[in-house]
């Protein structure tokens, strides 16, 4: 019976999400659904972390019962919200895929069925490792899995301070790890199915880690779906993602952050691409919470989430205001580097901007000079396992992008948000002390991994167009971006 | 954009069987070219340049057995140990044995009267010293021995040395030992090249952070193989079968894309497949202690379980307290042991101003300097002492109660 209320606890997330994100769309474009589920599953437990924050702020001990009771509410409200939606929209809520299906070659079919096979029988593997091995990478049981171990057990909001604090309490009531500063998300993430079980289980702590895999994958095929690709090129990418070695070893080793940072963010910046192109309000309305939430997820969210204001900058800037722009930065920058920076002190702490130095409250102290690191780099995206040949096809889909960006505008405001992604791992990486986090072999590919969803999601819009192309296609999936399509379309690029 | 550009269209149509024997082809010649590449690239010297030779000078070795210095002309030995033996050794880096075979040695002052030894130590037996007596210098104050034939000169070398008995008539200079690859011919490359796609990964705490899908020093990493083989495949395809000619499509170059990607996930579900079955092997049916005890810290576990027995069942706070604060062992004794209130950064016990009476000193050994007085009821340590019972001990540690006074 626990494991039933385990499952209860993973599924109605997940349904109550796909619910209201199905309902954002009246009509059934294709992926819809696949879309709804990706996307819910991951907004849902991020609202699930939210639900049991706001129990702790009340007074409440960890329970089940409350959070379980809003999110059966809040499914009941979107399930109807989704079937009025549909309703008005002309669909109904089945599969809008299956039409679509009949007019398939054969061999693209039994492409598809193979292919699915083949991701079916990896993700059985990797769920079999969650099952049976013990809770193992070095972060879950030092940092991850300590805060919801402790509140399940005790089930009491037990407070995390610094170890200074720790030494001090005559209670012993505070209990500490080194990273206590840590969003508290993911050990919230961890502690849910355990109040399910009704005592603190391993396995079940991990399962949620399954679920962001999935929700992944589907999330990105459902997209690919809504971009246009046909099911067995949808699939063929969504498998490419599933396949890369160091995103399995975040399954299967479930208990890290990055699995769940590569998911809300690349979900979000996904989404935002799609925004991009389309204009579809619900895609803006799918990007906004997830990569509001990268922060309270790990702290380096705080960084992805600045990645999108560069190309937002661009998207509402035109004409001679982006070239002042650009001026502007520069300019600014150069003041920066002459004058040697800025330090101010606010109520999280002392900031300090400077060109050999860069300390943010919570995020570190970065000592900045250019540091050769390319050979771990190298070594890491395109020797090592980690990858596959994800990076060589990332070169190629850059070559193959050039021309795209002559084409249309938001093809350049997407390399916007790819360079600024790009630049900013290239200064962690090769001008922080961060060095060491590639030379170390240590956060390098995980790193890199909050990103490669997106930009494989990218490399598709390069490499497979939507079909039917151009505006057609954008007025299908969002036919509210008429108006402004057809005004952007007439822009001169 | 341009049809030339459209990789993938949705409708996407099989490539025709003209162009199957073409891609065929070129695959094919890929695959020679990709070989016949490595192959001269390995044999005209590339392997000193991915697999450089390990040199320790004098100044990189330790006198282990014997008296003497550094000088200016390298590690000078005087006299023998009481034993009569003289000792000397340094990191090799844990280099391959089966790629590194060759070692060379130069050192002043060996006597035809001694018996001079090759020692060495493996990554997977530390403890284990291996010797080989070395055959008459090949050239004055210098030689080179051949390791291929020796059985136990496998997997990774850890530790390398001379070992020399004898009567020591005048002082032995040291001056190097280098080992370095032999130059491979090529059923020896294409041995190591499937040895390298063959070899297993296991779970580790590093596999979190990467997958090194071969060993970290391959000389045919897979990735870069796969890569190479897209690469010249594609090349020979777009020499033979111009752009023009295919109407710029790129499924054919795809198609290269895809089979590289899937040997490379076929090999990784090999791997995946095999750390299952261990997986399993290991874990499945258990549930709760017996699964821990399976676990890679089992033995700890089990020594926990004897401490989480004397601990009340109210969570207590709990000073951990190792050798190495915060690595393996400690954090993990925190973790097993939770929820009870422990911190493992100590590397020794706690002042009695900072621990308080009833609180718990959890002691893991080996922790040298640190001992329990019995008489006194008190735990021991350059510059402190704190007055505890001892409530457990074991192999792997200890645990204790802080006294009042």
């Amino acid at each position: 019976m626990a494991w039933g209320w385990v499952g209860l606890a993973l599924a109605l997330p997940g349904l109550t999400g796909a619910l209201w994100v199905r309902a954002a769309w009246g009509a059934a474009p294709p992926g819809v659904w696949p879309l709804a589920l990706g996307y819910g599953y991951v907004l849902g437990m991020l609202a699930v972390s939210l639900l049991l924050r706001l129990q702790a702020a009340l007074g409440f001990a960890p329970s089940l019962n409350e959070p379980l009771l809003v999110l059966a509410l809040l499914a009941l409200a979107g399930g109807g919200l989704a079937w009025r939606r549909a309703r008005l929209g002309g669909s109904a809520m089945g599969v809008r895929d299956r039409g679509e299906w009949s007019g398939q070659p054969v061999w693209q079919r039994v492409l598809f069925a193979v292919l699915l096979a083949w991701l079916g029988w990896r993700l059985a593997g990797l769920a079999q490792e969650i099952w049976w091995r013990p809770l193992f990478p070095w972060d879950a049981w030092t940092t991850w899995t300590v805060r919801p171990r402790v509140w399940s057990q005790l089930r009491e909001w037990a407070p995390f301070v610094d170890p200074q604090r720790w030494l001090a309490d005559p209670t012993g009531s505070a209990y500490t790890i080194e990273a206590w500063t840590y969003p508290a998300t993911v050990p919230l993430l961890a502690l849910w199915p355990t109040l399910a079980f009704g005592a603190w289980n391993e396995t079940a702590a991990n399962l949620p880690w399954f679920g962001a895999a999935l929700a992944l994958a589907l999330g990105f095929y459902g997209q690919a779906r809504f971009w246009g690709a046909s099911p067995w090129v949808a699939l063929l990418f969504t498998g490419a993602l599933l396949s890369l070695p160091i995103l399995n070893t975040h399954i299967a080793l479930a208990g890290y952050a990055d699995l769940w940072m590569a998911s809300a963010f690349s979900l979000a910046a996904i989404a935002f691409l799609q925004w991009l192109w389309s204009r579809d309000r619900a895609q803006a309305a799918l990007a906004l919470p997830l990569a509001l939430m990268g922060p309270l997820i790990k702290l380096e969210g705080a960084v992805w989430l600045a990645m999108f204001i560069p190309a937002l900058l661009v998207v509402r800037l035109r004409g001679w205001l982006s070239a002042a722009l650009a001026v502007g930065v520069a300019a600014l920058g150069l003041v920066w580097i002459v004058s040697g920076g800025v330090a101010f002190t606010t109520g999280f702490g002392e900031i300090q901007l400077k060109p050999h130095l860069i300390q943010i409250p919570y995020l570190g102290r970065f000592n900045l000079g250019y540091r050769d690191v390319w050979e771990p780099v190298l070594k890491n995206l395109f020797v090592l396992g980690n990858w596959h040949l994800f990076w060589y096809l990332a070169l190629a889909a850059a070559v193959m992008a050039v021309p795209g960006l002559r084409a249309e505008r938001w093809r350049r405001i997407a390399a916007v948000f790819i360079g600024s992604c790009f630049g900013m791992l290239f200064v962690l990486f090769f001008l922080t002390d961060a060095q060491y986090w590639a030379k170390e072999y240590t956060s390098i590919n995980r790193v890199f991994l909050d990103f490669a969803p997106v930009l494989l999601f990218w490399m598709l819009t390069v490499l497979a167009p939507p079909q039917p192309s151009g505006v057609e296609r954008r007025l299908l999936v969002a036919p509210q971006a008429k108006e402004g399509l057809a005004d952007r379309e007439r822009l001169p690029v | 954009m341009t049809n030339n550009s459209q990789i993938m269209p949705a409708g996407v149509e099989p490539i025709g069987p003209r162009s199957a024997v073409g891609v065929l082809a070129a695959a094919l010649g890929g695959l020679a070219l990709t070989a016949l590449v490595l192959l001269i690239f390995y044999r005209a010297g590339g392997l000193a340049s991915v697999a450089p030779p390990v040199v320790l000078n004098s100044a990189d070795l330790r006198l282990m057995s014997g008296q003497g210095e550094q000088t200016a002309t390298g590690l000078e030995v005087r006299q023998a140990s009481p034993q009569g033996v003289i000792s000397v050794q340094g990191s090799a880096g844990f280099v391959r044995a089966a790629v590194y075979r060759q070692l060379t040695w130069r050192a002043d002052g060996v006597e035809p009267s001694h018996d001079l030894r090759l020692m060495w130590t493996t990554l997977a037996e530390p403890r284990t010293v291996r010797e080989k007596r070395l055959p008459p210098p090949t050239e004055p104050n210098a030689g080179t021995v051949d390791m291929s034939a020796e059985p136990e000169w496998r997997g990774r070398i850890a530790v390398i040395g001379l070992v020399a008995k004898g009567p020591l008539e005048r002082p032995l200079v040291i001056r190097r030992l280098k080992v370095q690859a032999p130059a491979l011919g090529t059923a020896e490359l294409a041995r190591l090249a499937f040895e390298e796609w063959t070899a297993f990964e296991d779970w580790s705490q590093r596999s979190i952070n990467y997958v090194a899908g071969a060993p970290l020093d391959a000389l045919f990493p897979p990735v870069l193989m796969a890569a190479l083989w897209v690469g010249f495949s594609a090349g020979l395809y777009a020499v033979f079968v111009p752009f023009r000619r295919t109407g710029g499509g790129w499924r054919p170059y795809l198609a290269f894309l895809l089979v590289g990607w899937l040997a490379l996930d076929a090999r990784w579900q090999w791997d995946l497949s095999r750390r299952l079955e261990r997986t399993e092997s290991r874990f499945a049916g258990k549930e709760g202690d017996e699964r821990l005890l399976a676990g890679l810290d089992g033995e700890l576990y089990r020594f926990l379980l004897e401490v989480r027995r004397r601990l009340p069942e109210k969570p207590s706070k709990l000073y951990i307290v190792s050798a190495d604060p915060g690595d393996f062992q400690s954090g993990r004794a925190r973790y097993h042991l939770l929820p009870h209130n422990g911190y493992m950064k100590f590397s020794q016990p706690p002042a009695p101003g900072v621990a308080r009476p009833g609180e718990y000193v959890l002691i893991l050994s080996p922790l040298p300097g640190v001992r329990y007085d019995r008489e006194r009821r008190r735990l021991d340590w350059t510059g402190g002492a704190l007055p505890a019972d001892l409530l457990y001990g074991g192999a792997l540690g200890a645990l204790l109660q802080v006294r009042g006074g």
